[in-house]
């Protein structure tokens, strides 16, 4: 094995210029192919987050962004629908002390978010039942902390907590933050979902367990666009969707929450789709380009591996050094992807593309199919064909 | 012991489906020690025949036995170790790698074989030396001339010290005086090294340098 690994080898060293150039080219094809794949992946999961809204009776409003000064939301929705039951949800950014030294970024989520969006966790239980001795559950965004863990903290103006870990959110998981882009008229769930960019979530001024009350800075809520947005429960069976769109009308948006749920998913899959098709595409092409070469490079080591059969190799052993060849480039590419990624992290931007280990093992998976179907019939050959009839056609005549 | 064949055949099927004989009924018997010329004109059948001598090639019909032992039906990766160790080959447009250097082209059977590359390095600097070759080892062999590459087949057919030398058109890419030098060698070699050399070529004045001619024609023997 030894000996067959240095003449694979010697097969890429003796031919560095060609075989550089086949490195490059898979090196290239490694990253587009990343770069596809871990879109499709961050689409993947973008869709999936979906299912942590209950949408169930559940409306998203969102007050005109131009009104009198007299407008008062709850009176103008209680003359919607008399018996309307509307909940504010509030989110805040929070800077949590841990020991009194170290910061810890959370998001609050009062308990109207908390009840209508269950993202994903990896380990333990979303917020349930309160806990005892009045301890603050928490969900741990970045791993760090483990369930069960108890944090000794405080808010910004002293007001001493004791949190809890209660759950892990999913390593790929989004998190809710109204964000402070976008376009009033245009509401739809990837608004307000966005990469974790904290420690902790908590619950915020909850009626249901201990939470973090606001205080100080954190009084005040984002400045974002979509703020001052509220979840309006009203039962189909008392007014249709439509109906409610038609009374809300004047005073702002209002779109189910299944709507936006099902708008969310088409656009993810179509674009899942659109990705779909250039990662075929681009397949095609790299079988094309990548495949021509490396095919032509079995052409030029073909006299090669008939002087080894000659001097002794058996035909599989043949077969072996070539597939050994191939892998050794395969796995010399990759290293320099490896470094490149690790040099330049800005290739794949995290508020687009997920990496995750099933993107690095397709992205491997499709170029040995690349390879495999570039180098299958000449492996077949290699190792099914008379050689030296071979030999005598193309080299000694 | 030597190589014995009877009624050694080889047929092919070609691509419209009919049979080709290549060979028919060769019955040779080569002694150990023998040089011998197997000599006919072109598309006799000659390379077929060394193939098969050789193990690269296997015959459809017949029986062929190498010093006493019946190789016919070996299987495939015996019949490779019998071709690094009992055979060493030398082709007529020398069958080298063009890349590599002198001395690795040399050490190419041992390696293939798992042999000790310590003593081959040793055996080969001696057999450079002996082949008038020895500020050759580095040197990579597309830079040499046509005689001289045929002499560092020569010394890689013989690294592993193979009992049997076959040889296909060994002259057939080179000068005249190129050619009267490797006939020379090839007679150095059977008398001084006790090897047995079996040599294909349509030029009858090598031909005529082996103690034996056996012709073929149109993949017979002649008699």
């Amino acid at each position: 094995m030894a000996a067959d690994l240095y003449l694979a080898w010697n097969l890429i060293v003796k031919k560095y210029k060609s075989q550089a150039l086949l490195v490059l080219q898979t090196v290239l094809a490694l990253l587009l192919l990343m770069f596809l794949l871990g879109r499709i992946e961050f689409l993947r999961w973008n869709f999936e987050s979906a299912n942590a809204f209950t949408t169930q009776d559940s409306y998203f409003f969102m007050p005109y962004h131009f009104k009198p000064a007299s407008f008062d939301i709850m009176d103008t929705l209680a003359k919607v629908y008399p018996s309307l039951s509307v909940e504010n949800g509030d989110i805040r950014s929070l800077t949590l002390w841990e020991d009194g030294q170290t910061p810890l970024s959370a998001l609050g989520y009062n308990d109207v978010i908390l009840q209508h969006c269950r993202l994903p966790l990896q380990e333990g239980s979303w917020f349930e039942d309160a806990l005892q001795n009045g301890e603050v559950p928490a969900i741990s965004v970045t791993g760090a902390y483990a369930v069960g863990d108890v944090l000794s903290c405080t808010q910004n103006d002293g007001t001493p907590l004791t949190l809890r870990i209660i759950g892990r959110l999913d390593r790929h998981a989004q998190v809710l933050a109204f964000k402070t882009t976008g376009s009033a008229n245009a509401i739809s769930i990837e608004d307000f979902l966005t990469r974790p960019n904290c420690d902790l979530i908590v619950p915020l001024a909850s009626a249901r367990f201990a939470s973090v009350a606001l205080t100080g800075d954190d009084a005040q809520p984002d400045d974002g666009l979509l703020a001052s947005a509220q979840i309006l429960q009203i039962p189909q069976d008392e007014l249709t969707p439509q109906e409610v769109a038609e009374r809300l009308r004047s005073y702002g948006t209002c779109v189910p929450l299944t709507t936006m749920v099902e708008n969310f998913r088409a656009d993810m899959t179509l674009e899942m789709t659109t990705y779909g098709v250039l990662n075929l595409i681009f397949t095609v092409l790299t079988l094309v380009g990548l495949g021509g070469n490396n095919a032509m490079q079995n052409m030029m080591n073909e006299r090669q591996f008939v002087i080894y059969y000659m001097l002794g190799a058996p035909q599989k052993r043949v077969v072996r050094i070539e597939v050994l060849r191939s892998g050794l480039l395969l796995g010399i590419s990759f290293l320099f992807f490896v470094l490149l990624s690790l040099f330049i992290p800005s290739l794949y931007p995290a508020d687009t593309h997920l990496l995750t280990g099933r993107v690095y093992l397709q992205s491997v998976g499709y170029l040995i199919l690349i390879y495999l179907l570039s180098s299958g019939l000449f492996l077949v050959r290699l190792g099914r064909a008379n050689l030296m009839e071979a030999y005598q056609k193309e080299w000694r005549e | 012991m030597g190589i014995v064949t009877q009624g050694l055949g080889k047929t092919v099927v070609l691509k419209n489906g009919e049979p080709l004989a290549i060979l028919q009924d060769v019955s040779i018997t080569i002694e150990q020690g023998e040089m011998v010329a197997i000599q006919g004109a072109s598309g006799a059948g000659k390379s077929t025949l060394l193939h098969i001598l050789g193990l690269l090639d296997t015959a459809t019909e017949g029986e062929y036995w190498l010093d006493g032992a019946p190789v016919q039906h070996m299987k495939k990766k015996e019949a490779a170790r019998q071709r690094n160790q009992t055979f060493g080959f030398v082709m007529q447009d020398f069958a080298l790698i063009e890349d590599e250097s002198v001395l690795d082209n040399i050490l190419l059977p041992v390696l293939l074989g798992g042999g000790n590359m310590g003593k081959a390095r040793e055996r080969a600097g001696t057999l450079l030396a002996q082949f008038g070759l020895s500020d050759f080892a580095a040197r990579r062999v597309g830079y040499l001339s046509g005689g001289e590459k045929q002499r560092v087949a020569m010394i890689r057919a013989l690294i592993n010290d193979p009992p049997y030398l076959l040889a296909d058109e060994p002259t057939g890419a080179l000068d005249s005086k190129s050619a009267a030098l490797m006939m020379d060698i090839f007679s150095m070699v059977r008398k001084n090294w006790q090897k047995t050399i079996v040599i294909v070529t349509h030029d009858a004045g090598v031909a005529a340098r082996c103690d034996r001619i056996l012709r073929l024609s149109d993949g017979r023997m002649l008699p």
